[in-house]
C-alpha cells in the first residue's frame, strides 16, 4: 500500500493543474464566445497570423 | 521601444454568419501592424480590435466596409454587461474547484467504502477527504453563507438558511467525528450536494442573461454618430448630443435616434424595435416617427422632436426596467412563505436531533440533513419570480408592454372590459375617406396631395394618405404658389394659375372636405373615424372569454351607438357624452362589486378613469400622460395583442399553480421519509436539485411554448 503514497500527491498535483488551467481559460475569456472558434478551426492556415495573437 | 496600444475598440459588423466570412476579415488584417487582437464574435456580431497607436477607426470601417460587411462603431459595455460577465466568471471558477475537489472527494470514498476502511489507512485518508472539502467549504459554499447572512439580517430568511445550516452542520460534525476518530463523516456527501445546487444555480443564472437581461437604449441604437445638417454644413453629432429641432440625414439602415418628423416626402420605416411589427411602414411627410425606427428608404431628413434621453422608446425602456426591479405581490408572498418554509424545516431538524439525542445521535444527524437537504421551496423562491420574468419578456413578443409586476394578477381578475371610444378604438390616423360624387382623377389627386403636403394636420395627412392609395406614389408634383394655410379652414394656392383650395368643414358630427376650383366646389368628402375590422371579432372572443365589454365616450349618442352596434356592444353597456370624472366614476362603479375592470384608453382624458380601473392599458398611440396612469402598453397599433396576452394571463398562473402543487407534494413525500430515515443525505442530495430543475424547466417550456 506504499504506493499510496506516490499515486495521492499525483492525483492531487494532477487535479491542481486541471483546476489552474480551467482557471486561466475562464480568466482569458474563452467560455464567452461558444460559436466563433468553431468556425475558425475551418479557416486555413496560411489566413492566420504566424504569431497567433489573433484569436 | 514597444509601441503602445490604445484602448479597444468594439464594432457592429452586420453580414458575417460562416467561417467564410471570418476568413475574408482576418485575411485582410493579417499583416496589419497597426492591430495586435482582432476578436470575431459571430454570436454577438461584434468585432474587437486592440489598436496600437496611430490606428485610424474610420479606415479601418473602410476596410472591413469593402469585403461588404456593414460595420458601425459599438457602444462599449454597459457597466451591468460587465457586472453580468464578471459574475459569470465567478460562478465558473467556483464551479471548477467544486467540481475538481467532489472527483477527488469522490476517489478516497470510493477507497474508504470498498475496503481501505479496514486498514491502517483508514485514518489519512479520512484526513485526506477533509482536506479536498476544505476548497468546497471555504471557496465553493460561500454564496449560500452569505446569503444566509443577508437574509438573516433583513429578518427574512431564505431558502440558503436551511442548506447553510446543513453545510456548516455537517462539517463539524464531521469533523469532530475525525478528531475523535470515531462515527460518520459526510464529507462527501457534502460537497456533492454543494455541487450539485451550485450547477443548479448557475443555469437559473443562464436563464436569466439569456432571457431576462435588461434593456437598453444601447441594444437598439448600433450606431453612435449621425449626420446633423446646420445651415448646408454636413456634421458628425453623438447620439446623445442630438438636440430638439436639429436637422437629421439618415441613410439606408440607420436608426433613429430620437422621435422626429419627416421632412422628406416620405419614407420606408421598419418599426420592429418598437413594435415587433417587420411589415415596412410607408410615413408621409410631417408625421412623426419614434426613436428606434430603422430606415428603409434610400435616404431621409427628419427634424428632432426630442432628444435621446427624452424619446419615448428611452422612457418605455426605463420603466420597463423599473418594473423588473419592482416586486410583485405574488413573488413578495412567495419569499415570505418560503421564510416560513425554511424556519420550519430547520425547527424540524433540530427537533429530529434531539428526539434522537441519547439514543443515536449518528441516526439522528442523518435524518436532520437529509431533511434540511431534500426540503426545497423552489416552487416559492426561485420559480415564481422566474415565471413571472419570463411573462415580461413573453407579453413583449406579444406587443404589450408591461411595467407593473401586478399587471398579470390584476388582469386575471377582470371580470368587465372598458374601452375608450376615440383614439383607442378610432385612430387619428385611420379615416376612411369617402368622395362625392366621384373619386378624384390624377391631376386632382396630384393638385390635393402637393397643397395637402405642405400641412401637418391630421385631416391633411388622411388625404394624402387616401390619395397615395388611389394612384401610388406620385413622382412629380405640381409647384404650388401663393400658399396660405387657415387654421382650422383648410389650404390653398395657386397651381398652374388655377386657384384651388381644400377646405374642412364640420356638419352634424360629420367631418367634411370640400375642394374647389377657382371658388367652385368640384369635389366633396366625407371623412369618417374608421374602426378595424378585426375589432368586432376582438370583441366577440374578449365576451366569449367571460368578460363583459362596454364602451365610453365622450362623442354624441348618434356616433357611440353606431360603434357600439359595430362593435357588437348592447346599447346600455355604451355610455356616451362622458366626461373624464364620469368616466372614472363609472370605472369606479363597476369595480365596486368587487370584480376586476379592465380600461383600455389612450389620451388625458381617461387617465382618470386608468387610475381608478384594476388594471389599466394604453393604446399605442396613446399620450404619455395615459401611459404613466396604465399598467400596460400596446405595441402595435390596434388592440390585437388584448386576446393573445389574455391568454398568455391564464397559461402563466395555471403553470404556477402547477408548480406550487408539483412542490408541495414533492416537499411532503421526501420530507417525510427523510424524517422516517429512508433517504439517506446523498440521496436527498440528488433528489433536490432534481427537482428545482425540472419545476424550472417546466415553467421554462410551458411559458415559452404556449400557444400563440
Amino acid at each position: 500500500m506504499n504506493i499510496l503514497l506516490l499515486t495521492i500527491p499525483v492525483s492531487i498535483g494532477l487535479a491542481a493543474i486541471f483546476v489552474i488551467l480551467f482557471v486561466k481559460a475562464v480568466k482569458s475569456d474563452q467560455f464567452e464566445d461558444l460559436e466563433t472558434p468553431a468556425l475558425n478551426i475551418l479557416i486555413e492556415d496560411e489566413a492566420l497570423p504566424k504569431n497567433d495573437k489573433i484569436v | 521601444m514597444e509601441p503602445t496600444t490604445t484602448k479597444p475598440h468594439t464594432f457592429l459588423v452586420d453580414g458575417m454568419h460562416c467561417a467564410n466570412c471570418l476568413r475574408k476579415i482576418r485575411s485582410e488584417f493579417v499583416s496589419d501592424s497597426t492591430l495586435t487582437d482582432l476578436r470575431i464574435d459571430i454570436g454577438r456580431r461584434t468585432l474587437r480590435v486592440t489598436p496600437l497607436e496611430g490606428f485610424k477607426p474610420e479606415f479601418f470601417k473602410e476596410r472591413v466596409h469593402k469585403l461588404g460587411f456593414e460595420i458601425k462603431e459599438a457602444q462599449n459595455d454597459t457597466e451591468l454587461e460587465t457586472r453580468i460577465r464578471a459574475e459569470n466568471k465567478r460562478f465558473l471558477y467556483r464551479l471548477g474547484v467544486t467540481a475538481a475537489s467532489t472527483g477527488n472527494l469522490m476517489l478516497v470514498s470510493f477507497a474508504l467504502y470498498s475496503g481501505a476502511a479496514e486498514t491502517e489507512w483508514a485514518h489519512s485518508l479520512e484526513w485526506l477527504s477533509f482536506a479536498l472539502f476544505l476548497p468546497v467549504l471555504l471557496y465553493g459554499a460561500y454564496p449560500f453563507f452569505v446569503s444566509s447572512y443577508q437574509s438573516l439580517k433583513a429578518k427574512r430568511p431564505s431558502i440558503d438558511l436551511p442548506l447553510s445550516i446543513a453545510i456548516l452542520g455537517g462539517s463539524i460534525l464531521s469533523t469532530y467525528h475525525l478528531v475523535e476518530q470515531n462515527g460518520q463523516i459526510y464529507f462527501d456527501s457534502l460537497s456533492m450536494i454543494v455541487l450539485l445546487i451550485l450547477s443548479t444555480r448557475y443555469l437559473v443564472f443562464k436563464v436569466h442573461q439569456n432571457y431576462l437581461a435588461p434593456m437598453s437604449i444601447t441594444d437598439v441604437f448600433n450606431q453612435k454618430q449621425y449626420v446633423v445638417l446646420k445651415g448646408d454644413s454636413k456634421s458628425q453629432v453623438d447620439r446623445d448630443n442630438i438636440q430638439i429641432d436639429d436637422r437629421i440625414l439618415l441613410s439606408k439602415n440607420d436608426t433613429l435616434p430620437v422621435d422626429a418628423r419627416l421632412v422628406s416626402t416620405h419614407a420606408e420605416i421598419d418599426n420592429s424595435a418598437l413594435t415587433g411589427e417587420s411589415l415596412p411602414q410607408t410615413i408621409e411627410r410631417g408625421e412623426r416617427i419614434y426613436a428606434g425606427a430603422r430606415v428603409l428608404s434610400s435616404s431621409i431628413e427628419t427634424k428632432a422632436l426630442s432628444t435621446c434621453k427624452t424619446s419615448r422608446l428611452n422612457f418605455l425602456i426605463e420603466s420597463v426596467n423599473k418594473g423588473l426591479q419592482s416586486r410583485s405581490k405574488w413573488v413578495a408572498l412567495s419569499d415570505r412563505a418560503a421564510s416560513y418554509f425554511s424556519v420550519s424545516i430547520v425547527i424540524a431538524s433540530i427537533a429530529v436531533i434531539l428526539t434522537f439525542w441519547t439514543q443515536d445521535l449518528t441516526e439522528g444527524f442523518n435524518r436532520a440533513l437529509a431533511l434540511l437537504v431534500v426540503a426545497c421551496p423552489c416552487a416559492l423562491g426561485i420559480v415564481t419570480p422566474l415565471a413571472l420574468s419570463l411573462s415580461f419578456r413573453r407579453a413583449l413578443n406579444l406587443g404589450l408592454l408591461v411595467k407593473d409586476h401586478d399587471f398579470f394578477e390584476k388582469l386575471q381578475s377582470c371580470h368587465y372590459a372598458v374601452f375608450d371610444k376615440t383614439g383607442t378604438l378610432t385612430s387619428a390616423q385611420n379615416f376612411d375617406v369617402h368622395w362625392l360624387p366621384r373619386p378624384p382623377s390624377f391631376v386632382e389627386a396630384s393638385v390635393i396631395f402637393a397643397l395637402e403636403s405642405k400641412s401637418d394636420h391630421p385631416i391633411a395627412t388622411a388625404i394624402r394618405r387616401n390619395c397615395s392609395k388611389m394612384y401610388g406614389v406620385f413622382e412629380e408634383l405640381p409647384e404650388v404658389e401663393d400658399f396660405q394655410e387657415l387654421p382650422s379652414v383648410g389650404v390653398e394656392g395657386v397651381v398652374n394659375g388655377k386657384n384651388y383650395s381644400v377646405r374642412k368643414s364640420y356638419i352634424e358630427g360629420v367631418q367634411k372636405i370640400t375642394f374647389s376650383e377657382n371658388t367652385n366646389p368640384v369635389l366633396t368628402a366625407t371623412i369618417h373615424a374608421e374602426i378595424p375590422d378585426n375589432y368586432q371579432n376582438i370583441c366577440h372572443q374578449l365576451r366569449e372569454a367571460g368578460l363583459q365589454v362596454m364602451l365610453l365616450s365622450g362623442d354624441s349618442q348618434a356616433e357611440t351607438q353606431r360603434t357600439a352596434k359595430l362593435l357588437g356592444i348592447k346599447e346600455n353597456f355604451a355610455i356616451a357624452e362622458c366626461t373624464p370624472e364620469s368616466k372614472a366614476e363609472f370605472i369606479q362603479d363597476l369595480s365596486r362589486s368587487s370584480k376586476g375592470v379592465l380600461f383600455v384608453g389612450d389620451g388625458h382624458n381617461d387617465t382618470l378613469a386608468m387610475s381608478r380601473a384594476t388594471v389599466a392599458i394604453s393604446v399605442f398611440a396613446g399620450m404619455e400622460t395615459a401611459f404613466k396612469a396604465s399598467q400596460a402598453y400596446f405595441l402595435k397599433p390596434g388592440l390585437t395583442s388584448l386576446l393573445p396576452a389574455l391568454n398568455y394571463t391564464n397559461t402563466l398562473v395555471r403553470v404556477l399553480k402547477r408548480n406550487l402543487a408539483a412542490s408541495f407534494i414533492y416537499n411532503l413525500t421526501f420530507g417525510t421519509f427523510a424524517l422516517l430515515g429512508f433517504i439517506t443525505p446523498l440521496v436527498a442530495a440528488i433528489l433536490m436539485p432534481v427537482s428545482s430543475l425540472s419545476l424550472i424547466l417546466h415553467t421554462v417550456f410551458s411559458l415559452n411554448w404556449s400557444k400563440k
